[in-house]
């Protein structure tokens, strides 16, 4: 499993900024979609189609953006 | 319009391998606009087969994939498979249905999720299902789908 599980997520910065930002958007934006790359939080979005487009529209293709709903619990989708 | 296909196959082939069709993975409309205005070509995409699984939250492909046609990595989500839970690479892809009359999704967030079956290379999950109407008729080998999008 650890090809699907890289130990170096690029996404990485981004994610420890959410983490950091979590308890309080929780408070405001509770599952909407928040787009973030690097520093910059572009906006929050009430669906991940929404959320995509912002981010395109905002980072174009070459700046890699973190997509993710603003959860208390984080999702486990299950495949039976 | 309604948007109504049916897929055949015999009663024995239904229950041995589920209800499968083609689907194309690639770049959303977005991105293939920007790439174009930019003069960047992405990885042509062909098309391969995909299960609809009822028993999948969320519509997986093989990590292989995935990187072959360069999809946009969003970030990463939980998955439990097979009494396992990890994180997942999820990934922005459009997809469409290339030899059927159906409806395709401009913007989906797949997982890139191992599948040990050699015959399909796709979970369609129910963030897509949530949007069809399926009718699965295993005494005639036939499974309707009705997109009940407006």
């Amino acid at each position: 499993m650890n090809d699907t599980m890289p130990t170096d997520d690029p996404l990485g910065r981004e994610l420890s900024l959410y983490d950091a930002r979590k308890q309080e958007w929780s408070r405001d934006y509770l599952n909407q979609f928040v787009v973030i790359a690097g520093n910059q939080v572009e906006g929050f979005h009430p669906d991940y189609e929404s959320a995509f487009k912002a981010g395109i529209q905002a980072f174009g293709l070459k700046q890699q953006f973190l997509i993710k709903q603003i959860c208390v619990t984080e999702p486990v989708y299950v495949v039976y | 319009m309604d948007q109504r296909v049916v897929l055949k196959t015999s009663p024995d082939e239904l229950q041995q391998q589920g209800p499968i069709l083609k689907v194309l993975i690639g770049h959303t409309p977005d991105e293939l606009e920007e790439a174009q205005s930019v003069g960047f070509e992405f990885p042509e995409s062909r098309p391969f087969n995909a299960l609809i699984d009822t028993g999948a939250a969320v519509t997986i492909i093989n990590p292989q994939l995935a990187e072959t046609y360069k999809l946009r990595y969003t970030g990463m989500e939980r998955i439990t498979a097979v009494g396992h839970t990890d994180k997942y690479r999820g990934y922005a892809a459009a997809i469409s249905f290339p030899d059927r009359n159906l409806r395709g999704f401009d913007i989906v967030r797949i997982i890139a999720c191992p599948l040990a079956s050699p015959v399909m290379s796709c979970l369609i999950g129910r963030d897509i299902l949530r949007h069809w109407e399926l009718i699965y008729n295993g005494e005639s080998g036939a499974v309707t789908i009705l997109d009940l999008r407006r």
